[in-house]
């Protein structure tokens, strides 16, 4: 029996947390998800996830700053950005090194395909 | 005389004074505009970043659930619910393309357009590519899609890599879109320019046997709202869009009807062309 991966979504839009949720879910991964960063950061567990997907722009914390907050708890999890945004380059944000951005919209197969490369399967 | 003379270099004196304030004036203007350029250039890039987030972000839900219930089978108990299905895809992925379109266009205009350069194999891409549309052709048209290149090893450029998979998809899906039957090549050739000292450039050519551009329309073909028919739909600005990526790559793009150059064959050419690093 293959153990199922565990993946954590933080988007303060609750349908793509939704969709994100179904999407993977039907691929055979574990879904937890929150719609607000910090809700998601009082309730995070330590080196619990395989793969953490932050949205970038979110109210009260954006998800650089949460980014670096969970990093504080957990060095393990894979962690990745997903953006409607234009121009993420533009914004002062600190890109941690080697980040991965998945822009939104984004049809499952790729999506499916961006998340098995990042847990290396 | 001498009063004649101090009276004279006073008013030349004050005179100067007078230019040096209007011209000082005139600074203060020109520095008060340029700083207003700068904040509605500013609040545009502002405008097009929440547009993109805001068009984009109710698209996701949409495609991602008619792509699922497509695949899943759940509601495909009538030809009709399939149907209504691939209708929603469908107009999704163009509202998708739309937005992308329309804010691509809006970035080229504000200058705020940018390309992120890497060295990646062109044959690679292209080979990728046609493979992609092969399975999605198959299914509707009777199409052959062809690679042709007199290069056998690989074809590294240095580029922007998204940007020139996005020219390559546009163009072919103008191929197919205007193409029912006979093929679409896509022939990529190596230009050796050693006259002018512009090095080398890689040329990537699309090639159809379809309905050919309308005369009328060929002169203004890369300009916004072009399209080379109305019939195939589209947001007439794919072709402006790549021909400003092209050239801020250093390239340029053109097209013709292919019975310019053989009275014999149909359809039209898209050739692209990329500087060799």
């Amino acid at each position: 029996m293959t153990i199922k991966e565990r993946i954590l979504v933080v988007d303060d839009e609750l349908d793509i947390c939704l969709v994100l949720k179904i999407v993977l879910e039907n691929n055979g991964f574990i879904v937890t998800y929150y719609c607000n960063p910090i809700l998601a950061l009082n309730e995070f567990k330590s080196n619990f996830y395989d793969l953490i997907i932050l949205d970038i722009q979110m109210p009260n914390m954006n998800g650089f700053q949460l980014y670096n907050e969970i990093r504080k708890k957990d060095i393990k999890s894979k962690i990745c950005f997903v953006t409607a945004s234009e121009n993420i380059t533009d914004i002062t944000y600190k890109f941690p090194p080697g980040y991965t951005i998945i822009k939104k919209p984004i049809e499952n197969n790729d999506l499916i395909r961006i998340v098995n490369s990042l847990l290396n399967k | 005389m001498i009063k004649a003379i101090i009276s004279n270099s006073f008013n030349h004196m004050v005179n100067l004074i007078k230019n040096i304030k209007k011209q000082d004036k005139i600074i203060k203007e020109l520095e008060k505009a340029n700083e207003e350029l700068k904040y509605k250039h500013q609040l545009k890039n502002e405008f097009i970043n929440i547009a993109a987030h805001e068009i984009k972000t109710p698209i996701q839900p949409i495609i991602a659930l008619a792509e699922l219930l497509r695949q899943d089978g759940i509601i495909h108990n009538t030809e009709k619910n399939k149907e209504y299905l691939d209708i929603i895809f469908r107009n999704s992925k163009r509202l998708k393309q739309l937005s992308d379109d329309v804010l691509d266009t809006a970035r080229i205009e504000s200058g705020s357009f940018s390309l992120t350069k890497e060295k990646f194999n062109l044959k690679e891409m292209i080979t990728n590519i046609l493979k992609e549309y092969e399975q999605f052709i198959q299914h509707i048209k009777n199409l052959k899609l062809i690679y042709e290149s007199s290069e056998t090893n690989q074809i590294i450029i240095e580029a922007d890599r998204n940007r020139v998979s996005q020219i390559i998809h546009n163009l072919l899906n103008n191929a197919i879109n205007f193409t029912n039957e006979g093929s679409i090549i896509v022939i990529v050739e190596r230009k050796k320019d050693n006259i002018n000292g512009k090095g080398d450039e890689i040329l990537v050519s699309i090639k159809d046997t379809g309905t050919g551009i309308a005369s009328e329309i060929l002169p203004k073909l890369f300009t916004k709202f072009t399209t080379k028919s109305s019939i195939a739909g589209g947001t007439g600005l794919g072709l402006f869009i790549s021909k400003s990526i092209i050239e801020m790559h250093g390239g340029s793009i053109w097209a013709f009807n292919n019975d310019e150059k053989n009275k014999d064959e149909r359809g039209s050419t898209f050739t692209f062309s990329l500087p060799l690093k």
